[in-house]
């Protein structure tokens, strides 16, 4: 089941005075596995916060439709089990910590019994106990993104959708809050956020969506994503008769502590030679898959794309 | 939806009745401007009282417009810097959120427009003639015509801040009040202007209805019927304008 899925949806702006539109987001067909960590990619102005913002119904689709959670985007029974935090934390300044915590506590229905452990359960998950009292306005960007993470997950959210919540926190920050994410997945529950910071998206998450000019130009798993199509077949034992088979089969082949290793840069190539190898009762020890970075593949997609629909 | 309405207007009255010194301020010209005509009443030959009585009264006026103008620094600024984001990402809905502010600013108005008045009372006390000729009573209708007339300034704020920024909204809504004020007069003059000031009556507040300072302060009897219908056509106008805002702030995208 998805907790997050789009069909055809697409937002389109008209320009002050002209008939031209600007089309934000391009018909796409998000599908978000429950219980997974979803990057959601893309350069600026791609289009992310555009469908997040369409996804909590805070802006309408200019055509297509959507499901979080099993229900219609926007629906208001839906945001007592979604968790939000803003691409930068927008919050009333003048508040306190706990004042602010406390408001967002009411919108989200929280019993007023439960409250008060809920905001200082979320104040000690997000390291910012203690400071409760201390205005909004006397924070540093991090500590309000910390902020922003708690009120985010006061109702225990079944999904939570961060908008570049990794921005602005310092190394120690964007580690605890990738322990957050990931224990938050541990419990089932869904994580999908927006990130340029490729490296720490690699890290994390277990499917990634990346978006250009507006168009969902890739989704699915990471590893299908950075995997480079390079396997090392290991075997023990090698009879010198089958060199030459095996030669024309593989890609490369090498000797190494005693070992061969044939490299196949295929899937197919890849089955091909297992097959080979099985035929004749040899048996690899090993099969390993090369990963890649993900930001040389990301930047890699992108020119692909643009190249493909002409974009400088 | 009433829980979220009154978890709105709380955090709409706190948040407008951050600035004290402005309450401060404003009680304290008040306060000033009705002493001064105390103390100096004959400047005023004859009319002393009325003219002491009908400026009391324009102040309590005054100071629920200027509180009710305060809607224009919250939801154009929490638009704009998307606070609102924030918030609607909760299950709030969208007529919470206003019915809230106007719930809201209308509190303060109400709390502002009582500190003035008791601040008159004061002076009124000091100079021991309140409650001469049943003018408490004249106060207390002249009052709350004063605090009708700020609620709809409120609605008609609500609308303009879907639209604007601060700056243009207080502007606009300034001008409706004045405009609103004059229309009535206008349409009953035989001036040209007469049948669009009898359009634009229609479609702005009457606010010339709820301005019965005059007659408080002269003593002249209200009728509880024009209390009344006064009351029912401010409350009816201020329904209708939050109605229309809702409208279009549900198509609004944040």
């Amino acid at each position: 089941m998805n907790a997050i899925e789009t069909r055809e949806l697409a937002k389109e702006y008209s320009k002050f005075l002209s008939f031209k539109k600007f089309v934000a987001v391009d018909k796409i067909n998000l599908q978000v596995p429950s219980g997974s960590i979803y990057g959601f990619l893309g350069l600026n102005g791609a289009g992310k916060t555009t469908s997040i913002k369409m996804l909590l119904g805070l802006s309408y689709p200019s055509s297509g439709s959507g499901s979080v959670l099993g229900h219609p985007m926007g629906d208001i029974r839906t945001k007592e089990k979604v968790g939000f935090l803003p691409e930068e934390a927008y919050f009333q300044r003048h508040l306190s910590a706990y004042d602010f915590l406390n408001f967002c506590a009411k919108t989200l229905h929280i019993e007023r019994a439960v409250r008060k452990d809920k905001i200082f359960e979320m104040l000690e998950l997000v390291k910012m106990k203690g400071k409760e009292s201390m205005k909004l306005s006397e924070f540093s960007k991090g500590m309000l993104q910390r902020i922003g993470v708690a009120q985010a997950l006061l109702n225990n959210p079944d999904l939570a959708i961060f908008d570049e919540p990794l921005t602005g926190l310092d190394p120690l920050g964007r580690a605890e809050l990738k322990d957050i994410m990931q224990d938050l997945q541990s419990k089932g529950k869904t994580v999908f956020f927006s990130s340029h910071i490729l490296s720490d998206v690699q890290a994390i998450c277990d499917h990634v969506g990346i978006m250009n000019h507006g168009k969902l130009i890739y989704q699915g798993g990471i590893d299908d994503l950075v995997k480079v199509s390079n396997y090392s077949i290991k075997v023990e034992a090698l009879p010198a008769s089958h060199l030459d088979a095996i030669e024309k089969i593989a890609e490369g082949m090498s000797k190494s502590a005693g070992e061969w290793v044939l490299d196949a840069k295929t899937e197919k190539q890849k089955e091909k030679i297992c097959e080979y190898l099985q035929k004749n009762d040899l048996k690899e020890s090993n099969i390993e898959v090369s990963y890649s970075e993900l930001e040389p593949v990301f930047i890699e997609k992108i020119k692909l794309d643009n190249e493909s629909r002409g974009i400088t | 939806m009433l829980n979220d309405a009154m978890n709105i207007a709380l955090d709409a009255y706190k948040s407008a009745n951050r600035r004290k010194g402005v309450v401060y301020f404003l009680l304290m010209i008040a306060v000033l401007q009705v002493a001064v005509f105390a103390k100096y009443e004959d400047i005023s030959l004859n009319i002393a009282d009325k003219m002491l009585r009908d400026v009391g009264l324009a102040m309590i006026a005054i100071v629920g417009a200027l509180t009710a103008l305060t809607t224009a620094f919250q939801i154009p600024a929490e638009l704009r810097d998307k606070t609102a984001m924030t918030l609607f990402s909760k299950p709030l809905g969208r007529e919470a959120y206003l019915v809230g502010k106007l719930l809201g600013i209308g509190l303060l108005v109400l709390r502002n427009m009582a500190v003035v008045t008791l601040g008159i009372v004061v002076v009124f006390i000091l100079k021991q003639d309140i409650f001469v000729d049943d003018f408490g009573s004249s106060m207390f209708q002249s009052f709350w015509l004063s605090f009708i007339a700020s609620i709809d300034l409120i609605a008609i704020t609500l609308i303009l801040c879907l639209f604007f920024s601060e700056g243009i909204v207080v502007i606009s809504s300034v001008c409706v009040f004045i405009v609103g004020n004059a229309t009535y007069m206008y349409a009953n003059s035989d001036t040209g202007l007469a049948k669009i000031a009898s359009f634009v009556m229609y479609v702005l507040p009457n606010f010339f209805l709820f301005d019965i300072k005059g007659e408080a302060a002269a003593n002249l009897s209200i009728s509880s019927s024009y209390l009344m219908y006064s009351t029912a056509y401010g409350l009816a106008y201020a329904v209708m304008a939050a109605t229309l805002a809702l409208i279009v702030f549900k198509q609004r995208d944040l």
